[in-house]
């Protein structure tokens, strides 16, 4: 297939099913594998904030990883602190660490939060959690989507599959398949 | 583009809206592949099922689907779960561009399915082919369908459920 300039890419459509939901915190990073259609510049990650007017101090961080065999390799990151002190809904962009070509094809978005976002009682647009059922009955294959269970509040350089969760591993986990809503600006 | 490792109709899990299709009533629905991908494994989400699956992948041409390729699986679940289907007939490295899929069950109790919430529009759809159900019970899944054969409007008709393609 022809290869194409993308100017945004994002990871699912923000039509009107999503919900502001906190993160899981530090040490568990969200992460989706995503199908990018065409090249785009690293430009601008963005999310969308839910503030609920507590003070409130959260970092939050973006990975953007490729999958080499049994391991996620960190290609890029951005971040951004938010200090916030006020209430409603805003677009959020994230400072990147470095410019980047993304190349068309498959990419794992990671994402953490420092904090679980309840205590700050700040959250992030996100999917509606779609548990599904029964654990342990996960997809089959290489993993796609899940969380991350990482030892430290930095996304690492490269995350071995086997500390991958897949979502639905675990009964009730709705962390499995929640996935912050991210577009990325060109 | 590379190789693709897994492809979706669905980024996300985005709540669960279900539907079921009495025994032996195949669906199809549009399943767009951005790249080349090997057919390995085929994961839908299912039901409290005990059924026979069988999943088949088609092309379309003018009005007519014409199957590629196939796999099914016994399903025995007591409460809904991803589904991983991968005794293909062939194998296969499907190529970029719009195929369809289509479901059937076997002679069990009738199939459910989970995807996303849906709209129901009292009118056909009126592009192309986006999908449908059969009017007629049918063994397996037929070799072709032309699509004038199948009912185009309804819930089960719109339809479309969670799948994951992965390499």
């Amino acid at each position: 297939m022809a290869s194409v300039r993308l100017n945004l890419f994002q990871n699912f459509p923000l039509v009107h099913q999503a919900a502001a939901s906190v993160l899981q915190g530090a040490g568990t990073a969200h992460i989706m594998g995503v199908v990018i259609p065409g090249s785009i510049s690293f430009n601008t990650p963005m999310v969308i904030l839910s503030e609920g007017g507590t003070a409130a101090s959260v970092t939050l961080s973006f990975g953007l990883y490729s999958l080499n065999g049994s391991t996620l390799s960190l290609a890029n990151s951005a971040s951004r602190t938010f200090n916030t002190n006020t209430t409603g809904i805003y677009w959020a962009s994230l400072a990147t660490s470095a410019t980047q070509d993304i190349a068309p094809g498959n990419w794992y978005f990671a994402m953490m939060s420092s904090t679980s976002g309840g205590a700050g009682n700040m959250s992030f647009m996100c999917n509606l959690v779609g548990n599904i059922g029964a654990a342990g009955n996960v997809a089959g294959g290489v993993f796609v989507r899940g969380i991350a269970t990482v030892s430290s509040s930095a996304l690492q350089a490269s995350i071995a599959t086997s500390d991958l969760k897949k979502e639905q591993a675990s009964a009730g986990a709705d962390e499995e398949t929640l996935q912050p809503y991210v577009v990325i600006s060109a | 583009m590379p190789q693709l490792n897994f492809q979706y109709n669905f980024p996300v899990l985005q709540g669960a809206a279900t539907r079921s299709y009495v025994t032996q009533t195949p669906f199809y629905f549009a399943f767009n592949v951005a790249d080349s991908v090997s057919w390995v494994n085929f994961n839908i989400v299912a039901g409290a099922d005990t059924n026979n699956i069988s999943i088949g992948l088609y092309s379309i041409t003018g009005s007519s689907l014409s199957l590629a390729n196939s796999a099914s699986l016994n399903l025995t679940l007591t409460s809904p779960s991803w589904a991983s289907i991968t005794a293909t007939s062939a194998t296969q490295n499907i190529t970029p561009g719009t195929w369809y899929l289509g479901l059937n069950g076997g002679t069990g109790a009738a199939l459910t399915f989970q995807g996303q919430t849906i709209v129901v529009p009292g009118n056909a759809f009126p592009g192309a082919f986006i999908g449908g159900v059969a009017t007629a019970t049918t063994a397996g899944l037929p070799a072709s369908v032309a699509t004038s054969d199948l009912d185009i409007t309804g819930g089960q008709e719109m339809f479309v459920p969670y799948v994951l393609l992965t390499g």
